[in-house]
């Protein structure tokens, strides 16, 4: 199929990109990489007047380290909802400030090439090779899979697990969100319709074990399930990806496997999962007992 | 086919078609053997040039021929027919392996025996064996139409109609045992998709012997798996 006619604009600079989101609103699409939008206005399932492409914005292709305390504005954040928590009490993660900040033109090749990812984001790196394939990477954003906030993608579990933040810009200012509070359900996000994603952070984890897991049908697919879990002697933060509308994320003390073995059926039993043409809510729910245990204890070996 | 081509070439000669002779890659005359017309100019006037035709001759050069070998009979009283001079057979066997945690099924190892009787082409028959093999694993464990209750089409795209790529195809070991036809002038028999057939029932006796059911659905999704293995509707 073809899209419905469109309008395309390739802006330089950042300032012109709000000026038209302003303008244009919700009519307005961003396209970063292309790999999910295009194919869903060929299908028609999107619908754009104008596509404001961001991928040649040189102050958006950027990957830097990032360590300002207090950069959060906490005035502009929302509590997090209970539900996405998995309404179990979270042990904050006492992880220093030290993030990397991806701007919205960084491929995840760009990403994947990046020679310290390894060593400060062991997580992503673990993760990068699932989301789609090769060439798709070559052109695929970082954060337009953020913005897309598909619930089975790789990057938004990792950010959400790594309690990493997005950076969203408007003409009328910019505000920081945590991972919780930017994904709300399946495609949906708290981007307003005149805000551009600049910038994602992931929080460093040197020191700290990770581990991630996948279920798909063929490699590059959509995950029916993928698990991810940074570890180390003090806590564990686990995600799921691919059981609910958004990724399931839950931190708690590593006894908690021994001395509370039904605190995973309990945070399970509050997610709702959904049915689709590749798995029932129940084979997702089995999948997540089988492997998030195996997860868990590969990072915490990792962190040993 | 000459009796046409001669009555064709008399009329742009200008002899009767009784004097017309086929000779040396020419249409000539018998009895003035310089008054000729290259074979295949004569041919291609009855489809270039149907108005040269003579009066009432139907454009274009056809012929139809069959030969039924005597082998293949007539259907009997109760319908059953042989169809073919060139029946190939095919024998697989396979190992899977079943993953408890991810519902997956891999194959270890599959060997498969055909008898093509006299190979002509080894490199076509290995294309072709290994082509279907492949549709093959697609029918056993990726591809299908799906629909919902209501009648909608559900893999209507590559997303979820799942193609599987190089990676998802498993080696496949190919032995040939070759036992010459005795109807056909080389000893051939016939060889193509045969792995289409027997790769999806090797590998779903593979899995009913693993999962000790009786019966498996094919494609053997993940999703059909995990509901063999729950007890449950896929």
């Amino acid at each position: 199929m073809k899209p419905r006619p469109f309008d395309y604009v390739r802006p330089d600079t950042v300032e012109e990109v709000l000026a038209l989101l302003a303008e244009y609103g919700d009519d307005a699409r961003i396209l970063a990489g292309g790999q999910s939008l295009v194919p869903m206005l060929n299908l028609r399932l999107v619908d754009a007047k104008v596509l404001i492409d961001v991928s040649r914005i040189a102050e958006l292709d950027v990957i830097r380290n990032f360590s300002e305390a207090g950069e959060v504005d906490d005035a502009m954040q929302e509590p997090p909802p209970a539900a996405a928590r998995g309404g179990l009490q979270v042990i904050e993660n006492p992880r220093p400030h030290e993030k990397v900040e991806i701007g919205a033109a960084v491929t995840q090749n760009q990403l994947m090439a990046w020679p310290q990812l390894a060593q400060k984001l062991p997580l992503v790196a673990a993760a990068l090779p699932f989301v789609g394939h090769f060439q798709t990477r070559n052109k695929g954003t970082v954060c337009g899979s953020i913005a897309h906030a598909d619930p089975s993608a790789e990057l938004p579990l990792a950010l959400a697990v790594l309690e990493g933040e997005v950076v969203l810009r408007s003409k009328k200012g910019t505000r920081v969100l945590r991972a919780a509070q930017f994904q709300k359900d399946m495609l949906t996000t708290a981007r307003a319709a005149d805000e551009l994603i600049t910038a994602v952070r992931f929080s460093v984890t040197v020191g700290q074990g990770v581990a991630f897991r996948e279920v798909a049908r063929r490699h590059g697919d959509f995950a029916i399930i993928a698990i991810a879990a940074i570890a180390t002697d003090k806590w564990v933060h686990l995600g799921i990806g691919g059981l609910t509308g958004q990724p399931a994320v839950s931190g708690f003390r590593p006894d908690y496997i021994h001395h509370k073995p039904d605190w995973f059926e309990t945070w399970l039993g509050q997610i709702e999962g959904y049915d689709d043409l590749h798995a029932s809510a129940a084979m997702r729910r089995d999948l997540c007992r089988n492997l998030a245990p195996d997860v868990i204890a590969e990072a915490q070996k990792c962190a040993a | 086919m000459r009796d046409k081509l001669k009555a064709i070439a008399a009329k742009q000669l200008n002899v009767l078609p009784d004097d017309v002779e086929l000779a040396g890659g020419k249409i000539r005359s018998r009895s003035n053997p310089d008054n000729a017309l290259p074979f295949g100019r004569v041919a291609a006037t009855s489809h270039w040039s149907p108005v040269m035709l003579p009066e009432n001759m139907a454009p274009a050069l056809s012929e139809t021929g069959i030969w039924s070998p005597p082998e293949l009979e007539p259907p009997t009283s109760d319908d059953r027919i042989n169809t073919s001079l060139t029946y190939g057979f095919v024998f697989d066997m396979c190992g899977v392996e079943i993953d408890p945690k991810t519902y997956s099924v891999r194959v270890d190892r599959y060997v498969t025996m055909h008898d093509a009787g006299r190979i002509l082409n080894p490199t076509i028959a290995e294309g072709q064996i290994r082509g279907a093999f492949a549709q093959g694993i697609a029918a056993a464990l990726y591809e299908e139409f799906t629909y919902n209750d209501e009648g909608a089409f559900l893999s209507g795209t590559f997303a979820d109609y799942l193609v599987p790529t190089v990676s998802e195809i498993p080696d496949v070991e190919i032995l040939h045992y070759s036992s010459p036809s005795p109807f056909t002038p080389l000893g051939a028999k016939g060889l193509a998709e045969g792995n289409c057939m027997s790769t999806p029932a090797c590998i779903a006796n593979a899995i009913a012997d693993a999962l000790g059911v009786e019966d498996v659905t094919l494609p053997a999704t993940p999703r059909r798996i995990h509901a063999l293995l729950a007890g449950g509707k896929p």
